[in-house]
């Protein structure tokens, strides 16, 4: 077998990095009950961190989700036509997650820009800048997406044909 | 170009990227970004990245991931596989058994659950292939894993019902508890119909077998030792709320504690396992939220063209007694739950609906449970049927999203028996609100 | 934009303005309201179409949205904006403060308040036209809190950052829940007490079934909204647009503070009559609440520049007119 695409290794790596993400807000979430009902103590800062880390989850599943061919897709026509039908199918599949990934890499990148020059904070009593770095994660993500995208494109291009498990 | 038609070159392109096989995650987002950039150029991009941003801000999202992460230690563990094992042995010779068991199951979840989605893959991991190995036809199982777990937002706690009363200023107690009866309608149409199907056809739920039935007693008391820790977990989540320790997500997380704990205690807690879990969850939400994310943003372009003008007029003016204008919104959300998710077509339609409601003398409350009784049958419709993706999220490679939603009509179709019986009669969701109003 | 239009038809200005209010409430009539009154003082010449909070994009997004261009106008809460600058925060809501809307709105049109407001607003790129109150807001409880002393040891939920600090001032056990987390938690007691909105709000969403108390009026929060426009758009009206608009909204205030505080009291006598204790506190109670506050307004004026400027104005007001 050939050596994996350094996208798709990028694409599992994050996926396998950031999986961790769910358990700390598992435990930072017992950590907030325990201390609200038994210590009579609730904190400030596991709301807003949760939902943090869950959106990473969320931002870099995408990518991760995309290179183990999990996304969903709905395949009675696509599975019932000719392999060259198949094949402009396969183009126009590829090109639209270029294209909206290319347009929302656009959207996202200028919609950190100042949030990060300004340090956007929560505003909340925890005064944070999670804002800001959740909108930077969002365009990192987006980008994570589009590289597997573009990636997706070039080996449709070249002809080969599409990796196990993205059908189904 | 007119509302009307760019509904329908809206809906038309969301069909054709389907029929090509586009990923669900990019076919509502492409027509959002063609669409807003087209005629808006910029500025809706602008909406588009900040709604996704926000999006994910919305805390009731914290609980997805972990139902899922439930979810899926419970099926690396042994104790799911054990539980539905007993839950095959003890119902005896009832035909379709573990379907209505499975059901059961479903509705004592429905009340830790108070969203969409987590119960469905919890059951699709666990109940599916139980089911499955055990020779149950398999559109009764999904069906039934669905349709059923779709109830998680019909028994409260309710997100959905929550979000209307905070939408509409209705009271959220009142509509907690009208939702009570209307959802063990949906719940008692679902068995019957098991039964019936069952009754009918014996292979599509065979019994548990005569030698299954007849082990002795000592090795059916160990049976019942696996359905412990099981219980052990609901009461974590079921007990943390109820008592007043934990809120509805926070509960979620709860739960999770309690099947790492169950595992542990049965010896099958290992780091490879939970890990296997963790990237799961991960990839199982990477795929969920960014097909909600291409929804809203298609939500935001929707409103931006003036689709709330557009659902106004197709309701106001009309020359017809009351119910039947009811009977016309519901055929609204119908249709638009084929297309959008409940949040979206909340925020379009109840600001127009409930003061037409409340205008003609009728019951908000009452409303509200149309409302998320129609929510349900969103779930199942095609071709944007949440509990489909959530399903199919889980479910073994070779089941394919189309089977799914082929598994849905018998399903669909009690949903719509459900909803006609509390349209036309009111009391069976608003009888219980008066009588504990009163004291 | 069509080419060859007349100098009349550019003389109309369309549009569309997110509130910060959910679809079926009193206060988004009465946002509607206000845009039917521009249209006919206007002559239809600036047609606004109000929608409602999250139906384009998230009720804190507004901000952005409009100095964009993506909305023309917004209508929010500008405590909602605390994270850009903590001046939003002071401008939105100074907590434990001032006692009525009208105080407040004295600052805004003769303290200097409504400069301040425009100045901090430019740089986003929108034109602050007005401010809107719509009342003094309730705490329901389930335990009764008669005194800031009362406060120790409860549980109550503050989703802002002064309220928040302030409650915890005073020992309460300040707990952060998402807002459809706060029903089914202060029914199920996983808190005592929560930070909402008005009396009649409140009494809406069925909070006096579960709490049998409740803070009436309030003292923690007086939240103000903002009416603002996309500067272009505005520097695109003429001088009797501008003029009819910005007293529009100087209208759209009182006609918010007057009927919601009629529906406040209307719901007062319900709630007493079903068993619910409304509880007034003292004067002394007020003063003490208000010292502990002023010191939390000071740590948040030191957090920019323009809060600094908004902290200084409001204290040497509120000292004027006796409230410090
Ligand atoms: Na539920
Ligand atoms: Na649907």
């Amino acid at each position: 077998m050939a050596k994996p695409n350094p996208i798709d290794r990028l694409s599992r790596f994050l996926g396998d990095q950031i999986c961790y993400v769910f358990l700390i807000t598992v435990a930072i979430t017992a950590y907030e009950v325990v201390m609200r009902y038994v210590f009579n103590a609730a904190t400030i800062w596991v709301t807003q961190t949760a939902i943090f880390l869950s959106a990473l989850g969320f931002i870099f599943g995408g990518a991760y989700a995309m290179e183990q061919g999990r996304h969903i897709e709905i395949t009675s026509i696509y599975d019932a036509v000719t392999p060259p039908v198949r094949r402009v199918f396969d183009l126009i599949r590829c090109g639209v997650a270029v294209v909206y990934l290319g347009f929302l890499l656009y959207a996202t990148v200028h919609q950190a820009i100042p949030a990060l020059s300004r340090m956007e904070t929560s505003g909340q009593a925890w005064d944070v800048p999670i804002p800001a770095f959740q909108k930077a994660a969002l365009a990192l993500g987006v980008a994570a997406m589009l590289a597997q995208a573009l990636r997706q494109l070039v080996g449709r291009l070249a002809g080969s044909p599409r990796p196990s498990g993205e059908s189904s | 170009m007119s509302v009307e038609t760019l509904t329908l070159l809206m809906l038309g392109a969301i069909a054709l990227l389907l029929a090509i096989g586009v990923p669900l995650a990019f076919v509502t987002g492409i027509v959002a970004v063609g669409f807003g950039y087209a005629l808006f150029g910029d500025g809706a991009l602008g909406l588009i990245a900040s709604r996704i941003y926000s999006f994910m801000n919305a805390y009731v999202l914290v609980a997805v991931p972990m139902f899922i992460l439930m979810a899926a230690i419970l099926e690396r563990s042994g104790v799911a596989r054990d539980l539905f094992k007993a839950m095959h042995v003890f119902s005896g010779s009832l035909r379709g058994g573990l379907a209505v068991q499975t059901l059961g199951v479903a509705v004592i979840m429905a009340a830790m659950t108070g969203i969409i989605g987590g119960e469905i893959v919890l059951l699709g991991l666990v109940a599916l292939p139980q089911m499955l190995n055990l020779k149950y036809d398999r559109n009764l199982a999904i069906g039934t894993i669905c349709a059923g777990g779709s109830l998680g937002t019909m028994i409260p706690p309710s997100i959905v019902l929550i979000f209307y009363g905070l939408t509409a200023n209705v009271a959220i107690g009142d509509l907690f508890v009208a939702t009570i009866v209307p959802g063990l309608l949906l719940a008692g149409l679902y068995l019957l119909y098991i039964l019936a199907r069952c009754a009918i056809s014996p292979e599509l739920g065979p019994p548990a077998s005569a030698a299954e039935r007849s082990l002795p007693l000592a090795e059916k008391l160990r049976l019942l030792k696996a359905v412990a820790l099981p219980l052990f977990v609901a009461a974590m989540v079921l007990g943390t709320i109820y008592a007043g320790i934990a809120s509805v997500s926070e509960a979620a997380g709860m739960g999770v504690v309690g099947v790492i704990i169950s595992a542990w205690v049965r010896g099958e807690l290992n780091w490879s396992m939970l890990r296997d879990a963790l990237r799961q969850t991960t990839v199982t939400c990477g795929t969920l939220l960014w097909i909600t994310f291409g929804a809203t943003a298609l939500i935001g372009i929707y409103n931006v063209v003036g689709g709330m003008a557009f659902v106004k007029s197709l309701i106001t003016d009309l020359p017809l007694p009351p119910l039947s204008i009811v009977l016309v919104m519901m055929l609204i959300l119908i249709v638009l739950g084929m297309f959008m998710d409940w949040v979206g077509i909340l925020l379009l339609t109840m600001p127009i609906f409930v003061p037409i409601v409340t205008h003609l003398g009728m019951d908000p409350v009452w409303f509200g449970i149309l409302f998320c009784m129609s929510m349900q049958v969103s779930y199942l419709s095609p071709p944007f049927g949440p509990a489909a993706f959530y399903l199919k999220g889980v479910a073994p490679p070779d089941i394919t999203l189309q089977q799914i939603f082929g598994a849905f009509w018998p399903f669909i179709f009690l949903q719509l028996v459900g909803l006609a019986i509390v349209l036309f009669f009111p009391p069976v969701a608003l009888w219980l609100p008066s009588v504990l109003g009163a004291g | 934009a069509m080419p060859g239009r007349s100098a009349k038809a550019a003389e109309t200005h369309e549009w569309k303005m997110e509130s910060l209010w959910q679809g079926g409430s009193i206060n988004q009539t009465i946002f509607a309201d206000f845009c039917n009154r521009v249209d006919a003082a206007t002559a239809g010449r600036v047609k606004i179409t109000p929608m409602p909070v999250g139906s384009i994009v998230a009720y804190n997004e507004t901000l952005d949205a409009v100095g964009s261009g993506i909305l023309e106008a917004e209508h929010n809460g500008i405590a909602y904006f605390a994270g850009r600058d903590a001046a939003f925060a002071l401008l939105g809501d100074l907590s434990g403060g001032y006692e009525a809307p009208w105080q407040m709105q004295a600052w805004y049109e003769y303290g200097g308040g409504l400069e301040l407001a425009r100045e901090l607003y430019k740089p986003y790129g929108l034109y602050f036209v007005g401010s809107v109150w719509w009342g003094v807001e309730s705490v329901p409880s389930k335990v009764p809190i008669n005194s800031p002393a009362d406060l120790k040891g409860v549980k109550i939920r503050a989703p802002e950052g002064m309220a928040s600090q302030l409650f915890k001032a005073f020992d309460a056990n300040v707990v952060t829940l998402a807002g459809s987390e706060v029903y089914t938690a202060l029914e199920r007691g996983v808190i005592d007490a929560t930070d909402w909105g008005t009396l009649s709000m409140n009494t809406d969403l069925g909070y006096q079934k579960i709490a049998k108390y409740a803070l009436y009026p309030g003292v923690h929060s007086m939240p103000a909204a903002d009416v603002a426009v996309n500067l272009d758009k505005w520097n695109a009206l003429s001088d009797d647009l501008k003029a009819t608009v910005e007293m529009a909204a100087r209208d759209f205030s009182r006609d918010m503070v007057e009927r919601i505080a009629v529906q406040d009291r209307e719901d007062a006598q319900k709630m007493r009559a079903e068993g619910v204790t409304l509880i007034d506190w003292s004067p002394e109670s007020r003063r003490i609440f208000r010292q502990k506050a002023q010191g939390i307004w000071e740590t948040w004026s030191k957090k920019s520049p323009m809060a600094g400027k908004v902290y200084e104005s409001q204290v040497s007001f509120m000292k004027k007119i006796g409230l410090l």
